[in-house]
């Protein structure tokens, strides 16, 4: 145990550089893009220049960009605080805690749907390979892959909201009063449903050839020599190995999945933290979409991390901490 | 050959009759084995010794009915195991058979042991099934099957994964897990290729130590034809999926009949002729998916006549244990 | 030797292919790869399909009466096959702003397609250069670069992409601009490794022995073996630009009307009661966009089997 601490600690450590990166990446593009986080006071009617350089003034955007990453840097390392929202003067820290838990909910929900889904079909898939129900499998999950998330999203509210009236297309809830479990899931199987769709798609393909690769390993063929069952054979010896790049796979689809959560949060006016950077982007609300990035980055890290301790738990082979 | 029924003791544990396995590729089919005849006797060693593609490895699979299906499949002959033949048996008492009554070790201990388990659960899985042994009484019975093949410290070992052991090691364990149902024959399929000199020479004396213990039979396959001399009562001599000659260990060796064998033994080295370039024979296998109608081995042949190119001979017997394939050995030869 | 593998013996089989008698022919290097892929009836269906789209896009003009940008307010909303008085025809109707969908499709199949092409171009040349630099010098030169690219491929890059399309002003370059952004990421890592692997063969050994300069042997040796991984990564980035373009637009943020594009077209289904009542506006963008990229896709599946049958699967 004090080996697993030890290896988060360094991995952390190890991590520091790399956000920054990230930040650096993100800020230059948002303040080297021609544009103007002012624009959103600007009335071409009311106001003159003057407002304007005062509101710029106010905002820190009139400053060179070093000394505007400098001092984000600095509130962000010395209070932990990622400053203030340009459109309201609000911590965007509490802006984004308060959408996390929603952004979450709906992630974690739609993996875990992927999981369920894409992991059997892909070890049938790749057990009767060339069957007609694989192909059916290969033919479903390059549709998952070719139709964009908005438009699932569209068909998934025409069909099961506006013309069969099942679920809700919008928002976390209908009963604003209390906490009730049946109305919050009621609201979250469409939006997850449509964000798993296309994560099933990619890993049950990823599952397929991974479990492909794994039934023509020797140990197959000595599991096989001892007269277990197919079952045993596929299940217990197969399946095991064939899941540890899946869960690389897994981590390394997360950014995907922002960015598939950002269009579903859009259109099922889900209150998470693509909505939140959408509108931001919108408004040009520098702080906060340099905010929900970082934010998001770290969560992206932070599950990297997570699937190397998996990895590690799984295959026997891995050390934490050695190559 | 015996093809009396009584139930499972008989004289000839396998027999393999007339066997054609072919694999049907996207580019043609590959005749890997095509009418290959031989048994193996009640406490022998057999060896199978051919280069690679010569159709040995997929011959002993076919005896395990473990030939992948697609794409390949067992289309003509018969492998009969006690005289019951093994190719109308159900897929489920196929598996009573296989590691019970007939086990296998591989040529690659590095890769035929599960990496995700450990040993003493890979060993015990067989006993589990197949003795129907509760999983404490199986890794007590693991336990007592690596001390039997020498690997010291068997109760550490059990808890260990594959990747903790070396290759020698883990042959051993291979070794053990074919072993843990006391089979009535084992086919060790180059068991010793990926192992350095001294490893091998213990993995076989052990086999041999272990085939006297249990007194089964051995079906060894190799190219290796040093660890033929060691092991082998008997010998079959495979050529592109056919075989070429098969008699005793001392009359292949003393006195081959076959030019394929003859080249064989030419260029095995040996103590004796250290001087010298090692002979190699010419030429390679032939394509599997065109092969030529005559004689497999003409191209390749110093012998070979207009009559080898043109039909592929069959394979006669020469005094009493003995078989060839070659036209020199018929009355119709009457080349160089 | 195991269980014997039929591929182990394939490019023997797949090179000699018996003539006359003894007489041996060996294929040239397309035509093996077009039999192999011929093989992959999805690929050659897909192949069809985006051929026929190339094609929609080069004549558009010729397979309409009207014109993407003139239409009229009134002539809104008509069903699929509607002959209004005036007499004219729609195919499959007409939008919000009375324009004709079919002729904004296949104008629009100019925009979208000719986007996803240059945008590929953008990240397969950036790609290239940046991970056969990082390969090729190694060291510290390759730690940073990757570590740049690590950074890049942490951050959910949408978003970022909607920041670059919200600043700039959306026109077809911005466009190709804000997909090539940071597109090219995938594609350096894949010719970095490659460049790494190869580097080690001996043939590269044997190109520097002979004193060939560093860059030479880069684009003599190793590009030429990389090129089956980078043509399918390369296919497969005209498929994710599509898609890209089609989500950009959607949001408002890619080529701006009247100029059609397939993703702006599906802009009006943001508000759904337009997705209820004439979802015919919706249906045919949408159902070309998916075509577009399932035959992209099934593309890129078939050359990654007839480039390298080790990568199948």
């Amino acid at each position: 145990m004090r080996l697993l601490t030890k290896y988060i600690f360094r991995r952390t450590l190890q991590a520091i550089p790399l956000l920054f990166i990230i930040s650096i990446i993100s800020f230059l593009l948002m303040t080297l893009a021609p544009g103007d986080p002012t624009a959103m006071y600007q009335n071409p009617e009311a106001g003159n220049e003057q407002d304007f350089t005062a509101i710029k003034e106010q905002l820190g955007v009139d400053q060179p960009i070093y000394i505007q990453y400098y001092k984000w840097l600095k509130l962000l390392v010395l209070e932990g605080n990622l400053g203030y929202s340009f459109q309201d003067g609000q911590p965007v820290m509490d802006k984004i805690v308060s959408r996390i838990p929603a952004t979450l909910t709906l992630m974690g929900t739609a993996m875990f749907i992927a999981i369920l889904l894409a992991i059997p079909i892909g070890v049938y898939s790749a057990v009767k390979k060339y069957s007609p129900i694989d192909y059916i499998f290969t033919f479903n999950s390059f549709l998952g892959i070719a139709v964009p998330s908005f438009f699932i999203a569209l068909v998934v509210i025409l069909v099961f909201s506006l013309k069969l009236e099942w679920f809700p297309a919008s928002g976390l809830r209908s009963n604003f009063d209390t906490f009730d479990l049946k109305d919050r899931l009621h609201h979250l199987v469409l939006p997850s449903l449509t964000l798993a769709f296309g994560l099933v798609a990619s890993m049950s393909r990823f599952m397929r050839s991974s479990m492909l690769e794994v039934i023509k390993q020797d140990f197959v063929r000595t599991a096989r020599a001892k007269g277990l069952t197919e079952r045993v054979v596929i299940y217990k010896h197969a399946l095991r190995n064939a899941l540890i790049p899946i869960i690389t796979i897994l981590a390394l689809q997360l950014p995907a999945l922002f960015g598939g959560t950002l269009f579903i949060e859009q259109l099922f006016a889900w209150p998470g933290m693509g909505r939140l950077s959408v509108s931001a982007i919108f408004i040009r609300d520098y702080q906060v979409i340099m905010g929900t990035t970082m934010i998001a980055a770290v969560m992206v890290v932070a599950s990297n991390l997570i699937a190397d301790i998996l990895y590690a738990l799984v295959d026997p082979r891995i050390q934490l901490g050695k190559n | 050959m015996s093809t009396t029924t009584t139930k499972t003791k008989t004289d000839t544990i396998v027999s393999v009759e007339n066997l054609k396995t072919y694999f049907y590729t996207e580019d043609g089919t590959v005749p890997a084995i095509d009418g290959v005849s031989f048994e193996v006797k009640r406490g022998e060693t057999l060896a199978i010794v051919g280069e690679s593609g010569s159709g040995k490895s997929v011959t002993s699979l076919s005896i395990m009915r473990l030939i992948p299906q697609p794409p390949g499949k067992i289309v003509n002959g018969d492998i009969k195991f006690n005289g019951e033949s093994l190719l109308i048996k159900t897929e489920k008492e196929m598996r009573s058979i296989r590691g019970n009554r007939i086990s296998m070790i591989f040529q690659e201990p590095m890769t035929s042991l599960n990496p995700v388990y450990k040993i003493g659960d890979q060993i015990s899985e067989s006993i589990i099934i197949h003795q129907k042994k509760s999983k404490k009484e199986a890794l007590a019975e693991a336990i007592n099957l690596l001390n039997l093949v020498g690997i010291p410290e068997p109760e550490r070992r059990i808890n260990q994964y594959p990747h903790e052991l070396s290759g020698g090691m883990r042959q051993r364990v291979m070794i053990a897990i074919a072993l843990a149902c006391q089979p009535e024959l084992l086919i060790a399929d180059e068991p010793t290729t990926a192992l350095d000199v001294t490893i091998q020479n213990q993995i076989l004396q052990l086999m041999k130590t272990l085939k006297q213990k249990i007194n089964m039979s051995i079906m060894l396959i190799t190219h290796d034809l040093g660890v033929v001399a060691e092991m082998a009562d008997n010998v079959v001599v495979m050529y592109a999926g056919q075989v070429v000659e098969q008699g005793d260990v001392y009359t292949i060796f003393e006195n081959p009949k076959h030019p394929y064998t003859e080249g064989l033994l030419k260029s095995m080295p040996s103590a004796e002729k250290r001087i010298g370039k090692l002979y190699a024979i010419e030429g390679v296998v032939p394509n599997p998916l065109n092969l030529p109608s005559g004689c497999r081995f003409a191209a390749r042949c110093e012998y070979a006549t207009a009559l080898c190119y043109d039909e592929m001979p069959d394979i006669q017997k020469i005094g009493n244990e003995e078989a060839v394939r070659c036209w020199k050995y018929t009355h119709r030869w009457e080349g160089k | 030797m195991g269980i014997p593998n039929p591929s182990v013996n394939r490019p023997v089989a797949l090179n000699v292919k018996k003539m006359t008698g003894n007489d041996y022919k060996i294929e040239g290097k397309a035509s093996v790869i077009w039999r192999r892929y011929k093989k992959n009836k999805l690929a050659v269906v897909g192949l069809g399909v985006f051929t026929l789209m190339c094609l929609l896009a080069i004549f558009a003009p010729l397979l309409t009466p009207y014109r993407p940008d003139v239409y009229d307010i009134f002539d809104s909303y008509y069903p699929p096959g509607t002959i209004p008085e005036s007499g004219e025809f729609h195919l499959m109707g007409t939008d919000s702003m009375g324009g004709d969908i079919w002729t904004r499709i296949v104008f629009g199949a100019r925009i979208s397609l000719s986007v996803a092409l240059l945008a590929m171009i953008c990240t397969v040349s950036v790609g290239i250069i940046y991970g056969a630099i990082s390969g090729y010098f190694g060291g510290w030169v390759d730690n940073i670069m990757m570590r740049i690219v690590d950074a890049i491929q942490s951050i959910p890059t949408f978003f970022l992409l909607l920041i670059v399309a919200a600043i700039i002003t959306p026109s077809l370059w911005s466009t190709v601009l804000v997909l090539s952004v940071f597109g090219w990421t995938g594609m350096a890592r894949i010719v970095r490794g490659e460049i790494l692997t190869l580097k080690k063969r001996d043939f590269i050994e044997a190109a520097r022995a002979t004193g060939e300069k560093k860059s030479a042997t880069i684009f003599y040796h190793v590009l030429p073996n990389a090129i089956a991984p980078i043509t399918v990564i390369a296919t497969l980035d005209i498929a994710s630009n599509i898609l890209a373009e089609s989500s950009l637009s959607f949001l408002g943020l890619g080529i701006q009307p009247p100029t059609p594009s397939w993703g702006n077209m599906l802009t009006s289904a943001q508000e759904l009661t337009t997705v209820m009542d004439y979802v015919w506006v919706v249906i045919f963008p949408g159902l070309f966009i998916i075509l577009t990229v399932l035959a992209v896709n099934f593309i890129g599946d078939g050359l990654r089997d007839a480039l390298d049958p080790k990568m199948k699967d």
